[in-house]
């Protein structure tokens, strides 16, 4: 578990970050979204124990994060610029996270060798900006963390490999219920992934929510009534959004799929479809109701 | 500790990856600099030691080992805490399970092993060098025992310098630069400073403040010292000391430093105007020193320019921008406070200018022409140096400073300008220390009566406190004449032209006090002890001229007309300092230019005195004796009384 709680942050008299709190469940997967220039990499790296924030806790596992190298040793963070010493071999690399991080794993660091296909042997300066990415993954998932901190991690991976360090990722988490933190100002990008999410905007988290709740209990419903739409059925439902298509009717409805299906077909709609809402649907009707417009957030 | 540092030795191994290259050099340069060198003596044919001044470590390739021992340690020092100024490596090590106390420490220890092992090495080669071989002619034990702590003190004395200052700024080129302005800075601002008080306080003596103890004052001149051994071993005690200060404040720094300020110059927004308004006000120094014998103006002009280059300069590393001109505030906040500071010095608001001790308090006061002789009193004694203590002589010393104070310094075109120094020893322990440039033909009235005074004549000849028994011989040296060396070395006649002499020398006025173009030569006392003093002959010196008469030397010490071959008069307006070559072209033009053989004008000139430069004349005397010609300036309206 991950709690933060009343994070203040500036950097030169500039407030960065505003009393932040919210907290991350053990073997839960967390994307912080937000737009440029949010506050996510601070925040990250607050949570990584790089940074010292001003006020505020900031804890894993009941235990501050800042100088704490049992809680260190068992997180790994991955910027979003990634740092390796210079003329290193991925040998090297290794050889120095074994030293370092005591979990480290030899025969998970073999067989993610077969997964990304590198070659340990030469200098990881020579590697492309992308295979060094799945660099700092491999030496990350070897050391065993129970906290991953990722900033930005999927830039520059191609869909095929990012669909492969997803796969880990989650693995990980199944397995052996590793937490994971995400930031990224793309939702698109975490949504298959994330069953957390949290919105940062100018420092504040606007929103927080359970992927899954949100999913559940969202829905776009498009139906047509042979007559005319009953008046009664929109009393009984939670409608966010209206749109008429000719003589359907486009539905934003909150509610269980069963609940919704059930009121609807009570009226014998001629046509009735029950679609789940991409996460940036419910975003926009989530929080157009709070004020804002999510495109001006997340890109 | 050292569990911590084997526990992470991949840390260890990192950093001797990347800079243990460092060490290497050190290495090899202390072996290329002495053992090398040191090889090659015993294996020479010549003598042992030939080359090198005295003996020691130091004076070996002193140059390599001073170069290495000040370049590589902050080098190294910079890359050990690269991390801490690049924003990636900075977040990356300090994502890592390892305490900044664990990182620092890893960091110092490997340092140290790659600095001190070079100069253990070298050490025990040089040790087994001397047990095997006769160096003695060269250095001792005690000379390497003298080097090893020198090198040590000094490499560690940088190393912690710059690792203190890297915890402070954000970026490795200034961390090394301001290393170096850190060290030098209590020399550097030190001078600075007696140079402004000397711009502002009129009798200021920069000359005694600044000497060779302002070396002291930083590490990096204080160095120099090591070549000949002058620097005492207990300040490789305290350059140690504050080595191991700096290693505990740089660790206190970095327990409290802000890790997303890599990248900026200074990593402590406390820090940040100190570096700003320091950096201004000694560009400011700089910018007047540059202008210091120019007019006021050229000062000022000084000041302002360079002042602003230093802000400039200091916004433009703090914003990492060059495009800071909008930030003039600071600047004008600096100018206001500046001008106040230095309008308070130009009135004397502490009435430093004006401070004459009360006559009272003086318990003596020394007088000379600098502050050379007035520190080294032990070494031999110039004319005139010495300490006044007669109440007269105070009181005339007082009035004379007085009238300096009155009178301000004298214009460029002042007759016999001269630098006077005194200082007044006060009864408290108290010391007032002044020092002029004062012309003496406008203060004739409050210097006659010291100038006659019999305890003033002591300091001027020393010779008067001499007793004629104690004198071995006498030497005349006197140019122009065939025998330029007359020695006397008989007991009575030595001790009857002292007597005379003696007499002569009391009885001087104020107006005879300078040679004049005629008397040349001087009288050389050998004491037995070794130590020599030396009168001017005068031809004012009736009592020695009557003696010379009676003893019939007077023709061969005594420069008359007829030692003159000619005299040869010059229109010379302009450079002095070609005048010499301008007399060797003077025959083939005949304008301005006038040879003087009547005997009586060459005794004209004789007589005149040849220490006014006031004329736009030169005359140069030719000697029949085929000694080099002198020349002298004289005023036009002698000239034309001898050529008219």
């Amino acid at each position: 578990m991950i709690e933060l709680r009343g994070v203040e942050k500036s950097f030169q008299n500039q407030r960065v970050l505003n009393d932040i709190t919210l907290q991350i469940k053990t073997g839960s997967i967390y994307g912080l979204l937000g737009s440029n220039g949010a506050g996510k990499t601070t925040l990250l790296k607050i949570m990584a124990g790089i940074l010292k924030q001003e006020e505020g806790s900031v804890q894993m596992k009941e235990a501050p994060v800042y100088e704490n190298n049992e809680v260190k040793n068992k997180m790994v963070f991955i910027p979003d610029r990634l740092y390796f010493f210079s003329h290193y071999t991925i040998e090297q690399m290794a050889k120095f996270y074994q030293n370092i991080y005591s979990g480290w794993d030899q025969s998970r660091f073999e067989e993610l060798k077969d997964i990304f296909g590198l070659d340990i042997k030469k200098k990881v300066s020579q590697f492309s900006k992308g295979m060094q990415r799945q660099v700092a993954f491999w030496l990350a998932l070897s050391a065993m963390p129970d906290i991953m901190i990722l900033d930005e991690p999927f830039d520059g991976l191609d869909p095929v490999v990012r669909k492969k360090v997803k796969n880990l990722l989650i693995r990980d988490v199944a397995e052996r219920q590793m937490t994971i933190v995400i930031s990224s100002h793309n939702l698109r990008e975490v949504e298959d992934i994330c069953d957390y999410v949290g919105i940062l905007h100018n420092g504040d988290i606007l929103l927080e929510k359970d992927l899954d709740d949100l999913k559940a209990d969202i829905h776009k419903v498009q139906a047509a009534f042979r007559n005319h739409v009953p008046a009664k059925l929109k009393q009984e439902l939670t409608l966010l959004h209206e749109e008429k298509r000719g003589s359907v009717r486009l539905w934003i409805v909150r509610g269980s799929e069963e609940v919704i299906t059930e009121k609807v077909e009570a009226y014998s709609p001629v046509v009735f479809d029950l679609l789940p809402l991409t996460l940036e649907e419910i975003f926009i009707y989530e929080m157009g109701g709070v004020g804002y417009n999510v495109e001006n957030i997340l890109v | 500790m050292l569990k911590t540092s084997s526990f992470k030795k991949e840390v260890t191994k990192q950093n001797f990856r990347s800079v243990g290259w460092i060490g290497i050099v050190y290495l090899a340069g202390l072996l290329f600099a002495l053992p090398l060198k040191l090889m090659m003596e015993v294996s020479s044919d010549r003598p042992l030691g030939e080359y090198f001044y005295q003996r020691g470590l130091f004076q070996v390739n002193f140059e390599i080992q001073q170069l290495l021992m000040i370049v590589l340690p902050v080098l190294l020092a910079v890359f050990l805490f690269r991390y801490l100024h690049m924003k990636e490596s900075s977040d990356f090590i300090h994502s890592l399970p390892l305490k900044r106390k664990e990182l620092y420490h890893i960091n110092i220890w490997n340092g140290l092993v790659i600095l001190v092992s070079p100069i253990l090495i070298t050490t025990l080669i040089i040790a087994i060098i001397t047990v095997s071989y006769d160096l003695s002619g060269i250095y001792e034990w005690s000379d390497l025992w003298y080097w090893a702590g020198g090198t040590l003190s000094y490499t560690l004395l940088l190393f912690f310098s710059t690792v203190f200052v890297g915890m402070l700024t954000g970026m490795s080129a200034v961390q090394g630069v301001l290393t170096y302005i850190m060290l030098l800075f209590p020399a550097g601002i030190t001078v600075l400073f007696y140079f402004v008080l000397d711009q502002f306080l009129y009798g200021f003596s920069t000359n005694y403040y600044m000497d060779s103890s302002i070396e002291m004052l930083s590490p990096l001149s204080d160095s120099l010292n090591l070549f000949n051994g002058s620097l005492p071993a207990i300040r490789f005690i305290i350059y140690t000391s504050i080595a191991v200060f700096f290693y505990g404040l740089a660790w206190v720094i970095y327990k409290h430093r802000k890790l997303e300020m890599a990248g900026q110059a200074i990593v402590y927004n406390g820090l940040r105007p100190l570096f700003k308004y320091g950096l201004t006000f000694c560009m400011m120094l700089v910018g007047g020193l540059y202008f210091q014998s120019q007019p006021a103006g050229w000062v000022i002009f000084g000041y302002v320019v360079g002042s602003l280059v230093g802000y400039t300069v200091a916004e433009m590393v703090l914003q990492k921008t060059w495009r800071v001109f909008g930030k003039w505030k600071g600047y004008l906040g600096f100018s206001v406070v500046t001008f106040l500071v230095f309008f308070m010095l130009e009135i004397d608001v502490t009435g430093y200018e004006k401070a004459i001790p009360e006559a009272g308090n003086v318990e003596r006061v020394f007088i000379g022409e600098g502050s050379y002789t007035y520190k080294n009193k032990n070494e031999m004694m110039m004319s005139e140096a010495g300490y006044l203590t007669s109440a007269e002589n105070i009181e005339a010393i007082r009035n004379l400073h007085q009238q300096i104070v009155e009178t301000g310094p004298p214009d460029d075109h002042a007759n016999r300008k001269r630098n006077i120094f005194l200082a007044y020893e006060e009864k408290d322990q108290g010391s007032v220390i002044r020092e002029y440039i004062i012309s003496e033909d406008q203060l004739q009235s409050a210097l006659k009566p010291i100038y006659e005074s019999e305890e003033y004549k002591q300091l001027k000849y020393p010779v008067l406190h001499v007793d004629s028994e104690d004198i071995e011989n006498i030497r005349f040296y006197v140019p122009g004449k065939e025998d330029e060396n007359i020695v006397i070395t008989n007991a009575e006649k030595i001790a009857s032209l002292v007597k005379q002499l003696k007499q002569d020398l009391d009885e001087e006025t104020f107006d005879k006090r300078y040679p004049l173009i005629g008397d040349q030569g001087e009288i050389s006392f050998s004491l037995s002890d070794g130590t020599e003093f030396h009168v001017p002959i005068k031809r004012s010196y009736d009592r020695f001229n009557d003696w010379l008469q009676e003893q019939q030397m007077y023709e061969d010490i005594i420069l008359t007309a007829d030692d003159i071959s000619k005299a040869v008069i010059m229109y010379g307006e302009g450079d002095e300092g070609t005048i010499y070559n301008r007399f060797e072209k003077a025959a083939a033009s005949s304008d301005h230019v006038w040879t003087i053989t009547d005997p009586e004008k060459v005794e004209m000139l004789l007589n005149r005195s040849g220490n006014d430069n006031q004329g736009s004349y030169f005359v140069a005397l030719y000697y029949k004796g085929g000694y080099p010609e002198m020349i002298y300036s004289v005023p036009e309206d002698f000239v034309s009384r001898i050529i008219k």
